[in-house]
């Protein structure tokens, strides 16, 4: 009952055991292929080319024969082609990694190329090895659109609570509003970074033009994360609005299960490969009304960039 | 089904007023502890010593011979190790019945006796008959041989691995297979290290395999039937022994408590492969116990007998030594069996079964389970038989109770704890009908009514022998019939490193709305070929096919997680298994080749998405296509020697087309900078490829030295002899192979009565 993990020895049968020769014949086939790779289907993509981005980050994995990456390297040459104008531009490897259980470390690739992407543009995303294979998506960057109007509530000086209304977008696929709160939970006061998708709760709505109307209002929610019991709080001291557009190659994901979004055929855009690489169109506002002539108007949007929201926590209740 | 019954219940009635002729009918017993000699051969000859009737005494060493008309004959009774008996009667052409009881002495020359190929009894079709001599010839590392060892070397048996105690017979689950213990049930006979089972060589008088095709007799399992009977203390003589290995140690003992009138034998062992595989080089976290005690008491000289017996076995152990889980198991059974002869009345035999049984299995700390499940079951089993002047009656009632109680932490089922009960009543008749010497029919039904539950369900069974030349040795033999299944142990076969059994009654419903569940169902039909050829030689083949139905599975998944929900899935197994044996002098030999082909056909909501159809039909992991086992022993210069060499073809395997990092984008962009992903398995098809071939020469070379008082049993050998790396498991998650027994070289030491 050892745990070998090498092939199997069968040099020795033939000295020890020379009156089973049916042994010799069968006692050298003891490999186990851990998986059976296909040479044509490389590479793994995932990740987003932003009209409204400086920096484009795609996460390139080649698929492999472990559950983990443990390996440093990768034989990928990864470009961005302009499919209008022709031009290809090479993104730079960078190498990440996490810590899994107590030492070992797991390996990832994300390949960034500092370009913008124009709006309304078709691109392509190649990844390809030295054996000459290559996985990849063809893109298109979403219209750029208006920035939404934010009306707060007259009546309520509470900060995040208002509504947000906007022109119809190509499709929006995603609304959060970050919120920057302080808390007091068990006597203790501490400030955290929480962000809540107004999609995902089913804050949105739209009408028949396509307009969409969001009424935020997410403190009792945002105790409800923070599993608050009455003499807690939870005290929003800003927000913002992180929003972005996309197009038909964004998944409707709704309709699917867990199991069939694990599915590599289900939800992909890769050609000779599996993943998804959409185009986006993103947009970080304030969340407060701005006046113009007395009329509320759209806020201009804050020049953060859009991945500043992942530095949010994003918790989760299931009941909505 | 109920036209059948009425049939049956009227051919009953009129045969009982037809009689006109004797039947002479009785026990067969052991002297020494009043054991049933089960398949005795019993022969009533003409005073010119011409064969004029014989016949076979049945699992419980009762034989019937009908229609004998009046006059002098001389009866021979017969036993493979015993002094033939002979005597001559009188039958009397005015009674009805003649009960002749008979106890057989073992022979001064048994081993000669013993040494004898074909006992030419007659077995049904998928029936071995298991002898003690069977198990005694076995490599096993230990002092004494075991069940587990035998029934591992028989063509259709598959056992995924060295550890874990699971077998799969011709396609069936382990949790469908029945195994009494002198009619009492036990949940899980075999031990966490696959060559022990609670069923030491010491314990066994004889058993019958039944791996599909079984009578009416045998009710609530679809695959295969191990029916063990067990042996009694001696009545006039003490017997023990203690024998040590480096895998167990065992005390057995057995001793009259009224001399000629009651026994007691006590028998029990402890696992030391945790303590000695330290000597190897790398620990082996297994570890079982069992003990047993059973009391005997001889009612009168009509074969009358009484037994109680208790059994408690304990497993523990990780299967996986570095990262597995903990698992752990425990038996507890209580029984009690009387048997007898009623020399006044029609109903010739009759025995009386009342048994306990309880199985406790869990995963995680001792403390705190992470996954528990029990089961029980109180059984109450009336078994009657008798004769009629065309054919030979064997009917039965039985009542029994089974409760169920699971802590799962979201482990296939949603509810993580729950109790339930099954309480069903029944009764079976199966008619021996014998047409002329050639052919013998055996029409059965069952018939179990459940409280609450599935509701009245008839279940028939149908066996047939036909012996061309009217020759013992040479018979056809063919079954078919229906089998039911109330309970369900549901276990993750996705994982070999896994043998957590949840026990409960079906998942499954015909109308979930109305909450009518139903039992796994299976539908079998055999057919076999046996014959003799001379004193030395023969030879079976026999050929099934077995579908079955509402067989709960893991659902298929591309999710690295092991926690899954139910799916149902239908299978069908056919195949065709090949024995031969030889036995002259001190030589004996075993060949057996099982061909075999399973599949299972499922249906679920993932697989449009996933395939474009609505079904997949697939290999099971224990779809072993092709299997060997060959066996052979002789005595040479006073050391027994005996070999045993299995191959198996590579069991089926998921290799999966790869490996990669998922990102859902549902409302939000996923964080490719620094967020890992999702681990994915790529999965073509689960069960898509095989394993390596599975191959094991295991050796033992044996002798026994008489002392002054005490007898000296040496033996020495090896597991694995030539080392053959063998795969126990293969996670395709974490690409940890764990290997079987490598080279494993065993001593025992065995010191016993004279």
């Amino acid at each position: 009952m050892k745990n070998r993990q090498h092939n199997r020895r069968c040099y020795h049968l033939g000295k020890t055991f020379a009156l089973f020769p049916l042994l010799l014949l069968i006692a050298c086939e003891s490999v186990i292929v851990p998986a059976e790779l296909d040479p044509s289907i490389p590479f793994s993509l995932y990740g987003s080319l932003d009209g409204n981005g400086e920096t484009q980050w795609i996460r390139v994995t080649p698929i492999r024969d472990s559950l983990f990456n443990s390996r440093t390297g990768i034989d990928a040459q990864v470009t961005l082609l302009d499919n209008e104008s022709k031009k290809t531009i090479e993104f730079q490897d960078s190498l990440f990694h996490q810590i899994l259980g107590r030492d070992e470390k797991i390996y990832y690739h994300n390949f960034w190329v500092k370009a913008p992407v124009i709006p309304g543009r078709t691109y392509t995303v190649k990844a390809s090895n030295s054996n000459g294979y290559s996985s990849s998506a063809i893109i298109t960057i979403p219209s750029d659109y208006e920035e939404p109007v934010v009306r707060l509530n007259d009546n309520d000086p509470r900060i995040g609570v208002g509504r947000i209304t906007g022109k119809a977008v190509s499709r929006l696929v995603v609304l959060d509003i970050a919120y920057d709160v302080t808390v007091k939970r068990q006597g203790r006061v501490f400030n955290d970074k929480i962000v809540v998708s107004q999609l995902a709760r089913n804050k949105v709505t739209y009408n028949s033009e396509g307009d969409y109307n969001v009424y935020v209002n997410d403190e009792k929610y945002l105790g409800d994360l923070l599993f608050l019991e009455s003499n807690d709080y939870v005290q929003i001291d800003s927000a913002k609005i992180f929003m972005a557009a996309g197009n038909d190659s964004w998944p409707n994901v709704s309709s699917l299960s867990y199991e069939e979004l694990l599915l590599p055929e289900v939800v992909s855009n890769v050609e000779g490969g599996v993943g998804l690489v959409v185009g986006i169109n993103t947009k970080v506002l304030p969340f407060r009304s701005c006046m113009e002539s007395d009329e509320v108007v759209s806020c201009a949007p804050l020049s953060i960039p859009f991945t500043e929201v992942f530095k949010y926590n994003r918790l989760e209740r299931n009941y909505d | 089904m109920r036209k059948l019954s009425i049939a049956l219940l009227m051919i009953v009635c009129f045969s009982g007023m037809a009689y006109s002729q004797v039947t002479i009918r009785g026990i067969i017993t052991d002297a020494s502890d009043a054991s049933p000699l089960a398949y005795a051969n019993v022969v009533l000859n003409t005073l010119d010593d011409e064969l004029y009737k014989g016949g076979w005494a049945d699992l419980n060493g009762f034989y019937s011979i009908n229609n004998v008309e009046g006059g002098r004959y001389k009866i021979q009774v017969s036993f493979i190790g015993f002094e033939t008996f002979i005597d001559t009667i009188e039958v009397s052409s005015f009674e009805k019945f003649m009960n002749i009881n008979v106890t057989l002495k073992v022979s001064e020359s048994s081993l000669e006796n013993v040494l004898v190929t074909g006992d030419g009894k007659d077995t049904d079709a998928g029936q071995i008959h298991i002898r003690n001599i069977d198990i005694q010839r076995m490599t096993t590392p230990a002092g004494s041989g075991d069940l587990a060892g035998y029934i591992q070397t028989l063509p259709g048996v598959v056992s995924t691995g060295d550890r874990g105690g699971n077998l799969f017979i011709r396609g069936g689950l382990p949790t469908e297979n029945l195994t009494l213990m002198d009619g009492a049930l036990i949940y899980q006979p075999y031990h966490i290290v696959g060559a022990f089972s609670v069923f030491p060589e010491e314990l066994i008088s004889s058993a019958d395999f039944y791996a599909g095709g079984f009578g009416a007799k045998y009710v609530g399992r679809t695959s295969s039937v191990l029916d063990v009977t067990l042996k009694n203390g001696d009545l006039y003589e003490t017997e023990w022994s203690v024998s040590f290995s480096n895998y167990l140690n065992q005390l057995y003992a057995e001793s009259p408590i009224k001399e000629g009138k009651s026994s007691v034998i006590v028998l029990t062992r402890n696992s030391l492969i945790d303590f000695s595989s330290d000597l190897y080089g790398e620990n082996q976290p297994l570890s079982f116990n069992s003990q047993f005690i059973k009391f005997n008491t001889k009612l009168n000289d009509n074969g009358g007998n009484c037994s109680f017996l208790t059994l408690r076995s304990s497993d523990e152990g990780k299967l996986d030594d570095r990262f597995g889980d903990t698992f752990r198991w425990r038996n507890v059974v209580f029984g009690g069996k009387c048997s007898g002869v009623n020399p006044n009345a029609g109903v010739s035999y009759m025995d009386l079964s009342v048994s306990y049984s309880r199985f406790v299995n869990e995963i995680g700390p001792v403390s705190n389970p992470d996954n528990k499940s029990n089961i029980s079951i109180a059984n109450t089993q009336l078994n009657l038989v008798q004769p009629f002047d065309l054919f030979r009656l064997e009917y039965g009632f039985f009542t029994n109770i089974r409760w169920f109680k699971y802590s799962i932490d979201q482990y296939f089922i949603k509810d993580e704890n729950a109790r339930s009960s099954l309480l069903v009543s029944g009764a079976y008749a199966q008619a021996i009908v014998p047409i002329g010497k050639k052919l013998e029919l055996k029409p059965g039904v069952v018939m179990s009514s459940y409280v609450a539950q599935y509701g009245t369900e008839f279940d028939p069974r149908f066996q047939a022998s036909f012996k061309p030349r009217g020759k013992n040795g040479e018979e056809l033999s063919f079954a078919m019939g229906i089998y039911r299944q109330p309970v369900t142990g549901l276990s993750d076969f996705r994982d070999a490193g896994n043998v957590f059994t949840l026990w409960t009654r079906s998942p499954f419903s015909a109308n979930y709305e109305l909450n009518e569940h139903v039992q796994i169902q299976s539908s079998q039909v055999l057919l076999g070929w046996r014959q003799t050829i001379g004193a030395h030689f023969d030879y079976s083949i026999e050929g099934y096919i077995k579908d079955v139905s509402h067989l709960p599975i893991s659902r298929w998944s591309g999710i690295v997680q092991l926690n899954t929900d139910l799916a149902e899935a239908e299978g069908l197994s056919q195949g065709f298994d090949v024995r031969l044996s030889t036995e002259k002098g001190t030589f004996f030999s075993t060949l057996g080749y099982g061909y075999s082909i399973t599949e299972f056909t499922t249906t679920q909501p993932l697989f449009i998405t996933w395939f474009g159809e609505e079904s997949q039909t697939y290999s099971p992991i224990h779809d072993r296509r092709h299997q060997i086992n060959a066996l052979a022993g002789i005595t040479l210069l006073g050391m027994d020697v005996i070999v045993n060499w299995k191959y198996g073809s590579g069991l089926p395997y998921t290799q999966p087309k790869g490996f990669d990092d998922l990102f859902v984008y549902q409302y939000y962009l996923p964080d490719v900078q620094s967020n890992y992903g999702v681990p994915r398995v790529l999965l073509d098809k689960p069960f898509n490829k095989r394993l390596p071939v599975f191959h094991q020469l295991d050796v033992s070379i044996g002798k026994d030295v008489e002392l002054k008082h005490t007898k000296l049993g040496l033996k020495a050998g090896a597991v694995n002899s030539y080392n053959q790396t063998n795969v126990f498991y293969y996670d395709v998650y974490t690409r940890r192979r764990i290997d079987q027994l490598g080279f494993y070289p065993f001593l025992s030491i065995k010191v016993g009565k004279k």
